[in-house]
């Protein structure tokens, strides 16, 4: 009976262990995107909207003054939002698909940036996110600002389309000696845009896509609402910190390696979380997140060349 | 109340004069607006926690590995102690993810595992304040064990709010032990009833001895 019970108990811990899964990649349709044939002969700009409206639009020519002309309108329906096998496009006006019923095309794959389509009628395409906005995430802190010697420790997300600029940083932050926890007031975070020579401080500037801008970016408000609703989840803002900073780094893989990753879990080979307070984590985790990507960092001087309207422009 | 009343309710043993709402209080649960599987929204602290006794668990609808299992345990307490559910005891499952289940199934869920019973509230909202009550009621600390979902969702978190007393047990044990530790959290007795449970213990005992020359009853 006690070899049954334990046995019970056994399985309960199994099926709990396996029954929660990870968080998987969404895919998010909305927004512009260049469609190529896989021969690569044709590409047509397609416009996705949230309320399920479509715009079809051709590629303007190289030359000077050339515009991208509408080709056709209509609607578009996923199958899944979030995990799409096909589109199914209804045209309003002339263009691809029939007028009298809607066109089903099979999702073969997708990624933030990319996804392929294909049919029986139809060729196989690309498609490949255009946006008019760039966006970037910084990693920021310093060390032995606190009387543990840990200091401000925050993610910074940035989008701009070379005129305006739109800052997102929350996280640890200091006034004077004390540690504050929530939307990093302005004047510190212009400290850490740009990069520093002192060991004490550590800095990784990354480009990234709309999508994983977009999850940072959701990460960040919640925090910040929790800061202002005293909602934080853990008494230690530290420890809030700590699962912030994994939270938005982790959310730039949700959808395919783009950056490599430590593997902050707590496990043996964890030294940042076994071997540290839970002050210093963030710290230590940009740190080796800047060893590991050193190649991607953005220096400051590309920054402002990135930033710039001309270069910009230039690039188009 | 003043020094008096204080003693004399500490001498009478009687449960506690019901403490003002603190921020602090309300702040250890969340008072975030949830859905139950009727649809109708209460708010967590005030309208489910305030003044009563809980078990609270984390579930959600898809599930196909422990919380069924769970669920089947909570539906036996339910059946022991259902002279009370309702009344001075409460159930309440809470989903993980809300994104997924709404009201409908919820309900479905409840329906299915014969767990649509009085006294037993299955609860879906906002991931904000869902997030915020897993944290606040099963939160251990440590962040690698609060991420996963499931560690939580294998736990029960039993709540005299009126005591302001907590306990949490396994939904792996028998039903006694859980039972147990529900029985741990209930309200104190008054001086009267202890007396009244002692008398009767008392002819037990005195009835064993007449009987048997010695005491049988423990």
């Amino acid at each position: 009976m006690k070899r049954l019970a334990i046995i019970t108990s056994l399985i309960l811990i199994c099926l709990t262990a396996t029954a929660f899964g990870q968080t998987v990649c969404e895919f998010n349709i909305v927004g512009t995107w260049k469609a190529t044939s896989i021969n690569g002969v044709s590409s047509v700009i397609y416009r996705f909207e949230p309320d399920g409206a479509v715009t079809m639009r051709s590629l303007p020519d190289s030359g000077q003054g050339s515009e991208s002309k509408e080709i056709a309108r209509g609607t578009y329906k996923l199958d899944n939002a979030k995990a799409p096998k096909s589109i199914s496009f209804t045209i309003n006006s002339e263009g691809v698909g029939s007028e009298d019923g809607a066109t089903l095309v099979k999702i073969i794959k997708y990624g933030d940036t990319s996804f392929t389509t294909g049919s029986n009628n139809y060729d196989t395409l690309e498609w490949e996110r255009m946006d008019s906005n760039r966006y970037f995430l910084v990693l920021a802190g310093r060390k032995g600002v606190f009387y543990d010697r840990s200091g401000p420790a925050f993610p910074i997300l940035i989008k701009t389309d070379g005129r305006e600029t739109q800052i997102d940083a929350v996280g640890i932050y200091s006034v004077g000696n004390k540690s504050y926890f929530g939307v990093i007031p302005d004047e510190l975070r212009d400290e850490f845009m740009k990069e520093s020579r002192n060991a004490s401080d550590v800095m990784l500037r990354l480009e990234i896509g709309a999508p994983q801008y977009e999850r940072g970016l959701k990460v960040l408000r919640t925090w910040d609402r929790r800061a202002r609703e005293g909602d934080l989840l853990y008494p230690n803002i530290f420890m809030d910190n700590v699962l912030l900073v994994k939270q938005v780094t982790e959310t730039l893989n949700q959808c395919g390696t783009t950056v490599k990753l430590y593997r902050m879990d707590w496990g043996p080979y964890d030294y940042i979380t076994n071997d540290n307070r839970s002050s210093l984590g963030p710290f230590l985790y940009f740190k080796e997140l800047k060893r590991l990507n050193e190649s991607l960092h953005i220096p400051d001087v590309r920054f402002q060349e990135l930033m710039r309207p001309a270069a910009r422009q230039a690039r188009r | 109340m003043n020094r008096r009343d204080l003693l004399i309710n500490f001498a009478n043993r009687r449960a506690p004069v019901q403490r003002p709402d603190t921020p602090y209080r309300v702040g250890r649960f969340s008072n975030g607006v949830l859905l139950t599987h009727e649809n109708k929204q209460v708010k967590f602290y005030d309208d489910l926690i305030h003044g009563r006794q809980a078990v609270i668990n984390f579930m959600y609808a898809n599930c196909t590995g422990a919380c069924p299992l769970i669920t089947e345990k909570l539906v036996q307490v339910h059946r022991a102690l259902k002279d009370r559910m309702g009344k001075d005891l409460f159930m309440y499952s809470l989903t993980l993810y809300p994104e997924q289940d709404d009201p409908a199934a919820l309900k479905k869920f409840a329906t299915m595992h014969g767990a649509l019973l009085p006294g037993w509230t299955f609860l879906t909202g906002d991931p904000y304040d869902l997030e915020t009550i897993r944290y606040r009621l099963f939160r251990e600390n440590h962040i690698k064990f609060d991420l996963d979902k499931g560690f939580h969702a294998a736990q029960l978190r039993i709540i005299n709010d009126a005591t302001n007393h907590w306990a949490h047990v396994s939904p792996n044990v028998s039903l006694e032990t859980i039972l147990q530790h529900i029985s741990w959290l209930d309200p104190p007795k008054s001086i009267e009833e202890i007396r009244e449970e002692n008398k009767i213990l008392q002819e037990k005992i005195d009835a064993d001895i007449k009987l048997h020359g010695y005491r049988r009853t423990v």
